[in-house]
């Protein structure tokens, strides 16, 4: 980036250089052009001589009134001889003091220092006492005094004093009196312009960066205090007035300092504002920053130390206080019988139900969330935002809870989904060889074989048709305990629907020499299931009945209408000792003789639980020594709208006493 | 004789249906994907298509639907998906029938059967008059008191009759084993429910190719049994 000119800080200090200079030559050229101004010089060009314009005979009737003051009205006559003796002074008197009543007259000669000189200037003026108009009152008899000065200046003016230096001026400065005011407008437009530059290009510094200029390491306070000290200082000079030139020079010595001072003062809080450290790098900036910070730390350590007590000792002590805080105001609102302390009493009390209210409410809703969460339902939130202190926390973590558990839900769901595509994928794929297995088997056994080839090829038949059970299994098992089964229930009898399973099992029950016994309530047992998958269920308990029972033995078939429940149970007495606890042989794959040499997969029990819970329904497993006890239950559910019974049809109707028909194939 | 088309991506499978099926005298042709077996379909006259249902290039449910634009003959769907739906699916674009994998080689010749004479008789069959049920392939003559199914003849005892008579007057409507109990052997039930449970599977094992699978005579498990409607 272009450094500008104004960037750099010598160009700057030039600046203020020139504007110290120009603002000096300006000012001396102004004040020059008011003093030709007040001299008249522009008016009178006549004035060929100093002895001739206004500011010399300003210059004498100052002189004369100082003279009348001193050594007519207060006497002091040596000091004012010593002061205007022609040693010390141009200008020599004499002080008469004339008869009241008698002007005319010469009256008395008070103090002389008269010289005479040639060349010189002289005159002589009556001056009354009271046209001094600074008159100490005691001297009130002296009001009326009248005093007559002679003076004379020495036209060569020998001595340095005012007289002297206003020549010495009035040489330098008549000729050149009209060259001062266009001197003096371009040293002003020049300072101005200056002032302008410098207090714009404040606090810049090259490559468009910022500081808080050549003084910022000063705190604002001690800045300042430093200019602005300095230019009360320059003004302090110009208290004493302008009598004479030396006091005139030394008031606009005092107006150039201040000036230069003030500049200096506002650059520097230009630069700081424009670096924007004004009041960051200032002591009382500074000073409310600390007071802030301690203030902010102390508040701090209050709700720190008070949120590390127990909650028992925060309520315990906000008890303490809020019941102290009433007891107080209670006997000051009822022992005063003020009307200011009975309103604050009221109001503390709505203040205390307030805060009650919204405590219990707020608890109410954490109640709420909290009780439909325990319900399984966890879409539900707390409005954590709405509630406060302890509550909120609680809440907030309530939520946590419930957004955890979501997830390991969800996640749960998910990978129970991809494992049963996985399982019927692979089922899909094994298939296909085993099609081409069962199929050339049965083939091979069609062939004349050897004895021994054709046992071989029954056990391959044989652990082909397990193997063709057991991908059907899986695929069940896996859909039934995902739950991506569709359930179509309808209110279905439960008891009809073990009749009718009876009914299925009837051969294969008497070719495991068992016998059925079906004990059902005599009235239907309603309950919302799928037919066909409470069917699996029944399936999968009288097959295993089949397989597993002691042959001669009875096998219990129940369905019950119990405590709001559908039950229904299948009982048989087991063939071999059962030592697995009824929950593991609910778990896939395993089985009760643990051998796995005969026929099934393992896996019936637990698609059995998986389809009755698909049902809203419970499912377990009872056993009592070798007696084995499989349960179902349902809800109950009201009997479903029956169309009218099946009228017979005409022609076809059942004759009730028709005989056996003859049938003839 | 009935020429029947075998096609399905698996060689060994193809080549185990020939050994069945070139038994009972059938002409064979072999396809191994959906475009060639509707190559075939167009060129040769055929009299039954085994399909299965996923192939490469064009799969079964797709065949079906084409060929069921043009041509009658009947369809059974092989395949490997045992999932409702899919039956489903198959049966609605206009399959016969539906045999899953792997199949009983016996139970697959009995379906082809089936189809085959069904599809022999569409058109020849006789009107039904008000002493005929028809109901699919089934058909029950109440003069004759005979059964047929897909044309053959069909033993029945006297229970079973009427329970069958009793189902085909109303197909698709649900009797419970009382209602059934009651209405057949025309007194109170009082706990003997559960011998219909064993006529109707005796029933089933005679008109059915599959009894576990039926078409014809479905349990409506909790509810009864009923003759299934549409077939």
């Amino acid at each position: 980036m272009k450094t500008r000119l104004g960037e750099r800080i010598g160009v700057r200090a030039l600046a203020f250089f020139l504007l110290a200079v120009s603002s000096a030559v300006g000012g001396l050229c102004l004040f020059g052009t008011l003093w030709c101004e007040t001299c008249n010089w522009y008016a009178n060009r006549k004035a060929e001589s100093y002895f001739e314009t206004e500011a010399f005979y300003g210059e004498v009737e100052r002189d004369i009134r100082q003279i009348v003051q001193m050594a007519g009205c207060y006497g002091f006559t040596l000091e004012t001889e010593e002061q205007y003796s022609s040693n010390s002074s141009n200008f020599t008197y004499r002080l008469w003091r004339l008869d009241e009543n008698n002007p005319e007259a010469e009256g008395e000669l008070i103090s002389s220092t008269y010289t005479e000189t040639s060349p010189s200037v002289t005159g002589s003026e009556i001056i009354r006492a009271s046209d001094l108009g600074y008159l100490d009152p005691i001297a009130e008899d002296e009001a009326n005094a009248l005093y007559r000065v002679d003076w004379i200046v020495d036209g060569t003016l020998p001595v340095g004093d005012s007289y002297y230096y206003e020549y010495l001026l009035f040489v330098s400065l008549y000729d050149e009196r009209y060259y001062l005011p266009v001197i003096a407008a371009v040293g002003l437009a020049l300072s101005l312009g200056l002032l302008i530059f410098l207090l714009w290009n404040a606090g810049r510094a090259p490559g468009g960066q910022r500081n808080a200029g050549p003084a910022g390491f000063l705190p604002l306070e001690a800045y300042l205090l430093l200019t602005v000290g300095g230019g009360i200082l320059c003004l302090s000079l110009m208290a004493n007035g302008a009598q004479n030139i030396l006091g005139t020079a030394l008031w606009l010595l005092g107006l150039w300092g201040a000036f230069l001072f003030f500049t200096d003062a506002l650059m520097g809080v230009c630069a700081r504002a424009r670096a924007g450290v004004l009041f960051r790098h200032s002591l009382s900036g500074a000073i409310l920053r600390w007071v802030w910070r301690l203030v902010r730390g102390f508040c701090r350590w209050l709700r720190d130390s008070f949120a590390a007590l127990p909650l028992v000792w925060v309520a315990m002590m906000g008890g303490v206080c809020v019941l102290l805080g009433e007891t107080i105001l209670t006997l000051l609102a009822f022992t005063s019988y003020e009307f200011f302390f009975l309103l604050l009493w009221l109001g503390a009390q709505v203040l205390l139900l307030a805060v009650l209210c919204r405590f219990f409410s707020g608890l109410y809703q954490l109640r709420l969330v909290s009780r439909k969460m325990a319900q399984g339902d966890l879409s539900v939130r707390v409005p954590a935002k709405k509630l406060w202190g302890p509550l909120r926390e609680q809440g907030e973590d309530l939520n946590r809870i419930s957004e955890g558990m979501s997830a390991a839900v969800d996640e749960r769901l998910r990978s129970e989904r991809f494992k049963t595509d996985l399982i019927t994928n692979v089922s899909h794929d094994l298939k296909t060889p085993l099609t081409s297995i069962i199929n050339y088997v049965d083939l091979l056994q069609k062939e004349a074989l050897e004895p021994q080839a054709a046992e071989y090829a029954s056990v391959i038949a044989r652990q082909g048709q397990r193997l063709k059970k057991l991908t059907e299994d899986l695929v069940e098992a896996s859909k039934a305990s995902s739950g991506s089964l569709p359930v179509n229930a309808e209110p279905t009898d439960l008891a009809e629907l073990l009749t009718q399973a009876v009914g299925e099992y009837a051969p294969r029950l008497e070719k495991s020499n068992l016998e059925p016994v079906l004990q059902l309530p005599g009235e239907p047992v309603w309950s919302m299931l799928d037919g066909r998958l409470t069917w699996r269920v029944v399936d999968n308990l009288l097959s295993n009945a089949c397989k597993y029972s002691q042959p001669g033995t009875r096998v219990y078939v129940e369905a019950e209408q119990r405590a709001g429940r559908a039950w229904l149970r299948v009982k048989n007495i087991s063939r071999q000792q059962l030592n697995i606890p009824a929950d593991e042989l609910m778990e896939r794959f395993v089985r009760g003789d643990a051998s796995r040499t005969t026929e099934g997969s393992g896996l019936g029990l637990n698609i059995a639980r998986s389809l009755a819970e698909l049902q809203n329904g419970e499912f377990g497993l009872i056993i009592d020594g070798d007696l084995f006890k499989a349960w179902a239950s349902f809800p109950l559910s009201a009997p479903p709208v029956r169309e009218e019974p099946p009228e017979a049809t005409a022609g076809l109707s059942c004759s009730p006493d028709s005989a056996p028909i003859p049938l003839t194939t | 004789m009935y020429n029947i088309l075998i096609c399905d991506d698996d060689a060994d499978i193809r080549a185990a249906l020939k050994i069945y099926l070139s038994g009972e005298g059938y002409t064979l042709f072999e396809a191994e994907n959906g475009a060639q077996a509707l190559e075939i379909a167009a060129r040769e006259p055929l009299h039954l298509i085994l399909l299965d249902v996923m192939m490469p290039a064009m799969d079964g449910i797709a065949v079906t639907a084409r060929l069921r634009q043009t041509s009658n003959v009947p369809i059974i769907l092989l395949t490997a998906k045992s999932e409702d739906s899919d039956k489903v699916l198959g049966l609605n674009v206009g399959a016969d029938d539906y045999v899953t994998k792997p199949f009983n080689p016996v139970e697959l010749l009995a379906r082809i059967k089936s189809q085959l004479r069904r599809y022999a008789q569409l058109g020849g069959m006789p009107d039904a008059g008000g002493h005929r049920l028809q109901v699919g392939g089934v058909c029950l003559d109440d003069e004759t008191k005979t059964v047929t199914v897909d044309g053959a003849p069909i033993a029945l005892t006297p229970i079973e009759y009427n329970i069958l008579r009793l189902l085909m007057q109303n197909p698709g409507r649900v009797y419970s084993s009382t209602q059934i109990y009651e209405l057949v052997w025309n007194e109170p039930a009082l706990g003997s429910e559960s011998a219909v449970a064993v006529h109707i599977r005796h029933l089933r094992e005679k008109i059915e190719i599959d009894p576990s699978q039926p078409r014809y005579l479905k349990v409506v498990w909790g509810l009864g049994y009923k003759m299934e409607k549409g077939v």
